[in-house]
């Protein structure tokens, strides 16, 4: 009787201990997206520039890459260069940045800090696209393929070598 | 809005019931047409009649396309717009829906939206936030997310629609209350199962227990003395103080 109880409270002590020792290293607020390996949410959004508009259907066929970001964002300050740089060296993919709870003059000055913009950045009035690609916080990135399908989802402020990471991956993904 | 395998991306837009103001257009101009005659009858009395021919259709005109038109292309515009963001990822979270992601109810408007768009907000939680939801929550996010339940209800949608939309987005994380199907479903199922483990686990730890008491009362008392002379004797002067007859061969 007394050892069933022994190893009665070790399966459970053990449990317990195994569910705690998987949460160690992991942040609570990275949600895995359910949105990977599902097409991407549509969006039609004003540039920045001023260029009018752009909808996810007019980067059909291309690699691309979507950053949500915010000018009051520090990550995000941090990440806009590594951002910017890539985007020129890049061929074959397309960034786009999505800009979420911000001004255009604000947006404007951050992208001259670093050179002008490399890609188009767009204004979410309202939030509609960070709710539609299930944005917790910025900086978040989606990684899309040629056919349009997320191939994954990375939050928070990106290495240089993770973003290559994921663009090799997106390019060789989905042809 | 519908996706394909190879990418190409079609929309469905549905001009929602916002879009007849046939009557309230109707009720507004003519009461501008009421205030122009008035105005103008004071103002010129001899050139009334034949001013009035010329410049009361073009004055109704300017002020149908001012002031009535915007206010129902927007209100049309915003309709549209929560249905083209929302359809397309409407379509893919709910398989037996079939009407491809549109709104499946009636619009809402005044008390009725207010109301229902809190109640759908309690169930939708805030992801910025520690254990709020999003009708709870003053962050922007929330405020944000709420809007959007507000306008798809606005634009028809039901409020399954409504939690699957953001379920589709943000995974079952996003509602308040687990779904009760699926895995998740554990956190409704487990509480009550524990429970009952823990009242059998009690109840047979209380019969055995009961059960050992009433053995040990019956079994006969061990000659513990048996073996220890120096034990034996004490027991003696104590059995003796206590009017017992020592057992045999002590």
């Amino acid at each position: 009787m007394k050892a069933g109880i022994l190893i009665g409270g070790l399966v459970v002590v053990g449990a317990l201990v195994a569910v705690l020792y998987s949460g160690f290293g992991h942040d609570p607020r990275a949600i895995k997206s359910p949105l990977i390996h599902r097409t991407a949410p549509d969006f039609s959004l004003e540039r920045v520039d001023g260029k009018g508009t752009l909808s996810l259907a007019q980067l059909e066929g291309k690699p691309a890459v979507i950053n949500f970001w915010a000018t009051w964002c520090d990550p995000c300050k941090e990440e806009l260069p590594v951002l910017l740089q890539a985007a020129r060296g890049a061929k074959g993919v397309q960034f786009v940045g999505i800009v979420y709870e911000d001004d255009p003059a604000n947006i404007e000055n951050a992208l001259a800090r670093h050179g002008g913009a490399a890609y188009p950045t767009l204004i979410d009035k309202g939030g509609h696209a960070a709710i539609a690609y299930g944005v917790a916080g910025v900086p978040e990135t989606f990684f899309l393929d040629r056919t349009g399908h997320i191939v994954a989802k990375f939050p928070g402020p990106l290495e240089p070598d993770e973003l290559q990471g994921y663009l090799a991956e997106i390019r060789g993904s989905g042809s | 809005m519908r996706a394909d395998g190879a990418g190409h991306v079609s929309i469905r837009v549905q001009a929602g019931p916002s879009l007849n103001f046939s009557d309230e257009r109707r009720r507004r101009t003519n009461w501008a047409c009421l205030a122009w005659r008035s105005t103008a009858a004071v103002r010129h009395p001899d050139t009334y009649v034949s001013g009035s021919k010329i410049l009361a259709p073009v004055f109704v005109l300017i002020l149908l396309a001012l002031a009535l038109p915007p206010r129902a292309s927007a209100r049309a515009s915003a309709s549209q717009s929560i249905i083209h963001t929302v359809s397309g990822a409407l379509a893919h979270a709910d398989p037996e829906d079939q009407r491809d992601g549109l709104p499946a109810g009636q619009p809402l408007s005044g008390a009725a939206l207010d109301q229902k768009t809190t109640q759908v907000a309690s169930q939708v939680r805030c992801p910025v936030c520690q254990g709020s939801s999003i009708g709870d929550s003053p962050s922007s996010t929330a405020q944000d997310m709420k809007r959007e339940v507000r306008q798809m209800l606005a634009a028809g949608y039901t409020e399954r629609q409504v939690i699957s939309y953001f379920v589709y987005s943000y995974g079952d994380f996003i509602r308040e209350k687990p779904p009760e199907h699926g895995f998740p479903a554990v956190v409704w199922i487990a509480p009550p199962l524990l429970l009952l483990l823990g009242a059998l686990v009690v109840v047979f730890w209380l019969r055995n227990k009961s059960r050992a008491p009433a053995a040990e009362e019956t079994a006969p008392a061990p000659a513990v003395a048996a073996d220890d002379p120096e034990l034996a004797s004490w027991l003696a002067k104590v059995r003796a103080l206590d009017g017992e007859k020592p057992p045999k061969g002590s």
